[in-house]
């Protein structure tokens, strides 16, 4: 079985989507582990304003790269994507 | 398949360390990016505090995804024998990366001193 080349350019861009999720994404839920790990509330204030700082303005925002690699996947994959979802749906 | 045994596939030693490996990676790619934001805040002590924090969750990081490919041997060797296949280069380029990452984290730690 051969890719076409629209398939092929499809998994690429979903590739580079899954990966601006877990590099982006991941930062704000990295953000969200080193606050709850900050300690006493005396002791982690100076950690805990610095990821404020951070995290705020891009906060939740990151997670547009998931939504557009769900819209990728049933556009450009529609089978597999039932699949995963029959698969997800029999797990509960 | 019985229900039981889908519920008992989200607690396999594979799934959980895959978990476990997401929780380290997020944290590790947090503190590196929270070093670059202290620094350009000119927040020595947090640079200090994200610093020590990214070589632990770095050095964890890279021993969950050790210890997930070996599991991926024994119970996905479709998954195990295409990372080592044509994923091979990905793969190297992951490894490749994270240590540079953590030599790079751990030069400035010590140029901060």
């Amino acid at each position: 079985m051969t890719a076409s080349p629209e398939s092929i350019a499809a998994g690429l861009a979903l590739l580079a989507t899954i990966a601006a999720y877990a590099l982006f994404s991941g930062a704000d839920f990295g953000g969200g582990i080193w606050d709850l790990l900050a300690g006493s509330s005396k002791r982690g204030a100076a950690p805990r304003a610095a990821i404020d700082a951070s995290l705020t303005p891009v906060w939740e925002g990151n997670h547009v790269w998931i939504i557009f690699g769900l819209v990728l996947l049933w556009t450009a994959f529609p089978a597999a994507c039932s699949r995963l979802r029959r698969c997800w749906r029999r797990s509960f | 398949m019985p229900q039981a045994a889908q519920v008992s596939a989200w607690f396999t030693p594979t799934a959980l360390m895959t978990g476990a490996l997401f929780v380290a990676a997020c944290a590790y790619v947090s503190s590196v990016y929270l070093i670059g934001d202290s620094r350009r805040r000119g927040e020595p002590e947090m640079v200090r505090y994200f610093s020590r924090r990214a070589i632990i969750s770095g050095v964890v990081t890279g021993a969950f995804a050790s210890g997930n490919l070996i599991l991926l041997h024994g119970s996905a060797p479709f998954v195990f024998h295409r990372l080592i296949g044509p994923a091979l280069p990905l793969v190297a380029l992951s490894i490749a990366a994270g240590l540079a990452t953590l030599v790079l984290v751990a030069l400035q730690r010590l140029m901060l001193v």
